[in-house]
C-alpha cells in the first residue's frame, strides 16, 4: 500500500480508531502487527513470508545469543544471522549484478562463464527491514540490549507499517522500548502528527512528483538535451529526491506519532549544510547512523586508527552505503565520490552569514554533482552529463535556459520549501510549526491543503526509495 | 530452549487493572478529542479556501466544465452544441445519462471508431439516434449501458455494435483458458469483476475531475477559452461547451464526434497518407496488436448480449469498421497476428449466425472502395466512410428491415453531395 493511494487514509483511520479503542496494550500491538501485514501484503502477499522468515530467524538467534556466553558460539550465531539476512538481500538485490559483472569480467579475460540470472521481483523495503532486524542481533551480541521474549512485540518492531518500506531505519534500542511499553494517546501530539503528515504530502505530491516529469524526461535521454537542461534537471533531482524521501519520512513520522511511537528524524535541513561532512549528518540520518555504528566503528575500527586506515574506513563505509542503495556501479560511484568529498574542508571558515551562505551554495552544488551518479542509468551517462554541465558557457546561459526547465510554479514551491527550512532551523527544539500563532497556522494549513489539492500530482509516481 | 506463545495467547485473556482501565478510557476520550479537532480544523480550512475555490469552479462552469450529466443533457436537447471536457475522457461519464433523456430508437455501441455515426444518417427528427461510442471501457459495460436505458424506460429498438479487433485479441502464446476460480465460481467472479469495474470507473471519474481542477488553472488555453466565451465552432456554428471543444473536437447533440479542427485542416491543406499510416505502423512495430488467438470469453459475452437483446425485442447489427488498407495488410501478415486475422471474421460471423444477428465485415476498406482519404487516422474512418457502411447494410437483403430506420436513397444522395471525403453533412 502506498502512502499516496486512496486506500491509505481509509486504512489509517480504521487502524487508528481500532488501536485506541482496544483496552489492552498487547491487543494494540497485535492489531499493529496485523495492520502491518495488511499494509505490506497489499503489494504482494507472498513477500510477507520473506519478512516473517527474516524476522523470526533474528528473533530466534537473539534468544540463543542471550542464552550463551561462549564466544565461539556467539560468533557462530552472529555469523548465521548475517549470512541469512545479507544472503536474502544478496539473492534478491545483488545476485544479478554480480553475475552479470562476473560474466563481463570473464569475457574480458578471454574465457566464457555462463551464470544463470534470476527473474525475481525485489521485495519492497527489504533493505530497510533487513538492516533493522540485523541491528537487533548486533545489539544483543554487543550486550547493549537484552533479547526480547515476545514474538509479537518483536514483529511489530520489524514490521511497524509507517516505516516498514522506506525507513527511517530504527535501532532496536530506540524503537523496541516504545513498542513494549504501554502507549498513551496524547491529544496534544495529534496536531503535531497531522502537521508532519500534511507537510509530507506536500513535499511528495507537490514538490517531488511535479519535478519528476522534467527530471525523468531529461535523464531518460541526456544526449537530446542541452547542458542547461541537464544542469536544471540535476538541481531539480536534488529537490525531487529530498521532497520524495523527506516527504515519505514526514508521513511516516506523523503516522507513527498517531500510535504513540516517536520515530527518529531522518533529515535536518540537509541542503543547508556547509560542507559535505555536515551534509551527511543531516541526510538520511538513520542510515548514516547505522553504517557509522555497525560498519565504520564496530567492524572497521572507526577513527581511532592510523590516518590512512581512517581514510580507508570512511571510503569503505561510503562505498557500502552506496551499494546499499542499489546493485549498480552508479550507486557505488556515488558512494565513493561522497567519500572523497567528505574530506574536503569547509571553503570559508568565517562565521559570518555571507560565508555561511557561500558554504551552503558550494556544498549544495557538490552534492548535486554527486546526485548525477545517483540518478544516471550508467557511469558513461553520468560522465557525459557532468562533462556537459561543466561545458556550460555562463550563468547567463543558465538564466536563459530556465524557460526550458520545469514549470516555474514548481520552483516557487521549492523556494517555499527551502525558506520554511531556513526559518524552522532558526528555532531549534521547538515543536514543528508551534512557533506560529494558532491563527497563522490555520491559514497556513488552508494554504497548504489548497496547494496540495491544486498542485499535487496524483498520478502516483512511486517513492524513489521504494526501489531500495 | 522453548519459545513461549503465551504472549500471543495472553492478548485474548488478560484483563487490565483498574488504573489501566482508566488509562484506556482516557485514550479513547483523547482520540475523540483529536478527531473533533481535526474535523474543526478541516472545516476551518475549507471555509478559508472556499471563496477561491468557488470562484474557480464558477469560471470552469462558465466554459462548460464541471457540468453534471443532466445539465449537459438539457443543453444537448436545447440547441446544437459541441461538448468535450478537457483532460479526461468524459464520454463514458456523460453519454449514458444524455441517452436516457433523449430516448433514442437506435443506438451505436463501440469505441471511438464508431463515433462518426450520426443522427442525420437515420430517419426522423434527429432524436431517434444516439451514439454511445466510447461510453464504455469493457464489454461488461454494454449490459450496464442497456440496463441504464431500460431503467429510464428508454429501451432502444436497434443497436449497432461496432467491434474492435483488439477486444478479441489476446497476447498469450497459446489459446487462453478461463482461470481456475472463474471455472468454479463464474457468477461470483463476474460479480466481483463488475464491482471492481464500477469502483474503477467511479474512482477514475472522481480523479479526473480533480485532475481537471488541477490542470485548468495552469493551462493558458483555459484563459483563452474564458476570453472567448460564447465562441462558436467555425464549420457549423455550434455552441462550444467544455475546454476540449474549444481545442478542436467535440460531441454533437446525438453523441457523434466532430473532429472539426482536423477536418478543416485536411480539407484545406490535404493529408499526407504516409503520416496517416505511420502511427499505426509504429504501434505494430512496438508490439501492439499481437496475439494469434481469439478471446472466446469476450466473444461469448458479446453473444450473450446479442441474445439478451433479441429476447427483449431489440434488433442487433454487428460490424467491423475499416482499418486503413496498407496498415491492415501489415497486420494480416504479421507473424504474431496473422492467425488471429484469419480467424476473426469467421469466428465473429459464426457467433453472429448462432445468435441470429446480422454481421458485416468492413475491416478491409477495399470492400467499399475507401482509400486513405476517408480516414481521420489509420484506424478511425470518417463520417463519409460510415455513410457508405450504413448504405451497404441498408441495401443488404439480410437487413432489409433497416429501411424502417435508414432512408437508403436519401443517404445515397447525401453522400453524393458530400463536401469532402471526410464529412457528409455541413452541420
Amino acid at each position: 500500500m502506498l502512502f499516496d493511494s486512496f486506500a491509505f487514509p481509509v486504512f489509517l483511520i480504521v487502524v487508528f480508531t481500532l488501536h485506541w479503542s482496544l483496552s489492552s496494550h498487547k491487543a494494540r500491538n497485535f492489531l499493529l502487527l496485523l495492520a502491518s501485514c495488511v499494509f505490506y501484503g497489499w503489494w504482494d502477499w507472498r513477500f510477507l513470508f520473506l519478512l516473517f522468515f527474516s524476522a523470526m530467524i533474528d528473533y530466534y538467534i537473539g534468544l540463543k545469543l542471550e542464552a550463551t556466553d561462549v564466544s565461539s558460539r556467539r560468533k557462530t550465531l552472529l555469523a548465521a544471522s548475517m549470512v541469512l539476512n545479507l544472503g536474502l538481500l544478496g539473492v534478491f538485490k545483488y545476485y544479478n549484478f554480480f553475475a552479470e559483472n562476473f560474466m563481463a569480467f570473464s569475457s574480458a579475460l578471454g574465457f566464457r562463464a555462463d551464470l544463470p540470472t534470476l527473474k525475481v521481483i525485489l521485495p519492497v523495503g527489504i533493505s530497510f527491514y533487513t538492516f533493522q532486524s540485523l541491528s537487533y542481533v548486533f545489539d544483543i551480541y554487543r550486550k547493549v540490549i537484552p533479547a526480547r521474549r515476545s514474538p509479537v512485540d518483536f514483529m511489530v518492531f520489524v514490521s511497524f507499517f509507517p516505516h516498514l518500506v522506506a525507513g527511517p531505519i530504527q535501532m532496536a534500542k530506540y524503537l523496541l522500548p516504545q513498542v513494549e511499553r504501554p502507549r498513551r494517546f496524547d491529544p496534544m501530539v495529534g496536531p503535531e502528527a497531522m502537521r508532519y503528515i500534511l507537510w509530507g504530502y506536500v513535499l511528495k505530491c507537490v514538490v517531488a512528483d511535479n519535478l519528476s516529469h522534467f527530471v525523468d524526461a531529461v535523464y531518460a535521454a541526456p544526449a537530446l538535451h542541452t547542458p542547461v537542461q541537464l544542469l536544471l534537471a540535476t538541481y531539480a533531482f536534488a529537490f525531487q529526491i529530498y521532497g520524495d524521501f523527506a516527504g515519505y519520512t514526514y508521513i511516516a513520522l506523523g503516522t507513527a506519532l498517531l500510535f504513540g511511537v516517536r520515530l527518529t528524524q531522518n533529515f535536518n535541513s540537509p541542503y543547508l549544510a556547509q560542507d559535505v561532512r555536515d551534509f551527511w549528518t543531516r541526510w538520511h540520518m538513520t542510515l548514516t547512523a547505522w553504517f557509522r555504528e555497525y560498519v565504520y566503528i564496530w567492524w572497521l575500527g572507526g577513527g581511532h586508527v592510523s590516518s590512512w586506515r581512517r581514510v580507508f574506513n570512511v571510503m569503505a563505509t561510503f562505498a557500502l552505503s552506496g551499494l546499499w542503495h542499489g546493485a549498480q556501479w552508479t550507486f557505488f560511484a556515488w558512494g565513493l565520490v561522497n567519500g572523497v568529498l567528505y574530506f574536503l574542508p569547509r571553503l570559508f571558515r568565517s562565521k559570518s552569514r555571507l560565508a555561511a551562505a557561500a558554504n551552503i551554495l558550494v556544498t549544495f552544488n557538490l552534492v548535486c554533482l554527486c546526485w548525477v551518479f545517483f540518478r544516471a542509468r550508467n557511469i558513461s551517462e553520468a560522465l557525459y552529463i557532468l562533462k556537459s554541465i561543466f561545458a556550460l558557457a555562463s550563468p547567463a546561459a543558465l538564466l536563459r535556459g530556465l524557460a526550458h526547465g520545469p514549470n516555474p510554479g514548481v520552483w516557487v514551491m521549492v523556494m517555499g520549501m527551502m525558506m520554511f527550512e531556513v526559518v524552522q532551523r532558526r528555532r531549534p527544539h521547538i515543536v514543528w510549526l508551534e512557533w506560529m500563532s494558532s491563527r497563522v497556522r490555520k491559514c497556513l494549513y488552508a494554504a497548504l491543503l489548497l496547494v496540495f489539492f491544486l498542485y499535487g500530482d496524483f498520478n502516483r509516481t512511486p517513492f524513489i526509495y521504494f526501489q531500495f | 530452549m522453548e519459545i513461549s506463545i503465551e504472549p500471543l495467547l495472553s492478548i485474548f485473556s488478560s484483563k487490565p487493572g483498574r488504573a489501566q482501565e482508566d488509562h484506556f478510557e482516557q485514550d479513547k476520550a483523547g482520540m475523540r478529542i483529536f478527531f473533533r479537532r481535526v474535523l474543526r480544523c478541516l472545516a476551518l480550512c475549507a471555509f478559508l479556501a472556499a471563496p477561491l475555490m468557488l470562484g474557480y469552479i464558477l469560471l470552469l462552469r462558465s466554459v462548460g466544465e464541471l457540468l453534471g450529466s443532466r445539465a449537459l443533457a438539457r443543453l444537448s436537447l436545447s440547441e446544437p452544441i459541441l461538448w468535450q471536457s478537457a483532460y479526461w475522457d468524459s464520454a463514458y461519464y456523460f453519454k449514458p445519462g444524455i441517452a436516457a433523456l433523449r430516448r433514442p430508437r437506435v443506438i451505436a455501441l463501440g469505441s471511438s471508431r464508431v463515433m462518426p455515426m450520426r443522427a442525420e444518417m437515420f430517419r426522423g427528427s434527429g432524436m431517434e439516434f444516439y451514439n454511445l461510442g466510447r461510453s464504455f471501457q469493457s464489454i461488461r459495460d454494454f449490459s450496464e449501458a442497456l440496463s441504464a436505458l431500460e431503467k429510464s424506460d428508454a429501451r432502444p429498438e436497434l443497436i449497432f455494435i461496432e467491434m474492435d479487433w483488439w477486444w478479441l485479441q489476446t497476447a498469450s502464446p497459446s489459446p487462453p483458458s478461463p482461470g481456475r476460480w472463474r471455472k468454479k465460481f463464474p457468477a461470483l467472479i463476474e460479480a466481483v469483476l463488475l464491482w471492481r469495474e464500477r469502483w474503477r470507473q467511479w474512482s477514475t471519474s472522481f480523479l479526473d475531475q480533480i485532475q481537471l481542477m488541477q490542470k485548468a488553472w495552469r493551462d493558458p488555453r483555459f484563459y483563452h477559452a474564458l476570453a472567448d466565451r460564447g465562441r462558436r465552432e467555425p464549420l457549423t456554428g455550434r455552441k462550444l461547451v467544455g475546454l476540449g471543444a474549444y481545442l478542436g473536437t467535440g460531441f454533437r447533440n446525438d453523441g457523434s464526434i466532430s473532429y472539426w479542427k482536423q477536418v478543416l485542416e485536411y480539407e484545406t491543406k490535404g493529408v499526407d497518407a504516409a503520416v496517416l499510416r505511420q502511427m499505426g505502423l509504429d504501434r505494430i512495430k512496438k508490439g501492439e496488436y499481437r496475439g494469434n488467438y481469439i478471446e472466446e470469453g469476450v466473444l461469448g459475452r458479446i453473444g450473450s448480449f446479442a441474445r439478451y437483446c433479441k429476447q427483449h425485442g431489440i434488433r442487433v447489427v454487428i460490424f467491423l469498421p475499416p482499418v486503413e488498407g496498407s496498415v491492415l495488410s501489415v497486420l494480416k501478415k504479421d507473424e504474431y497476428a496473422s492467425g488471429f486475422w484469419r480467424l476473426l471474421a469467421e469466428r465473429v460471423g459464426s457467433m453472429a449466425r448462432e445468435e441470429g444477428v446480422p454481421f458485416f465485415d468492413f475491416s478491409d476498406p477495399g470492400i467499399l472502395g475507401l482509400d486513405h482519404r476517408y480516414f481521420v487516422d489509420w484506424m478511425h474512418a470518417g463520417e463519409t466512410a460510415f455513410g457508405h457502411m450504413l448504405l451497404a447494410m441498408a441495401r443488404s437483403t439480410e437487413t432489409a428491415w433497416l429501411s424502417a430506420y435508414v432512408d437508403a436513397e436519401a443517404l445515397r444522395r447525401d453522400i453524393g453531395k458530400a463536401p469532402s471525403t471526410y464529412r457528409i453533412y455541413k452541420q
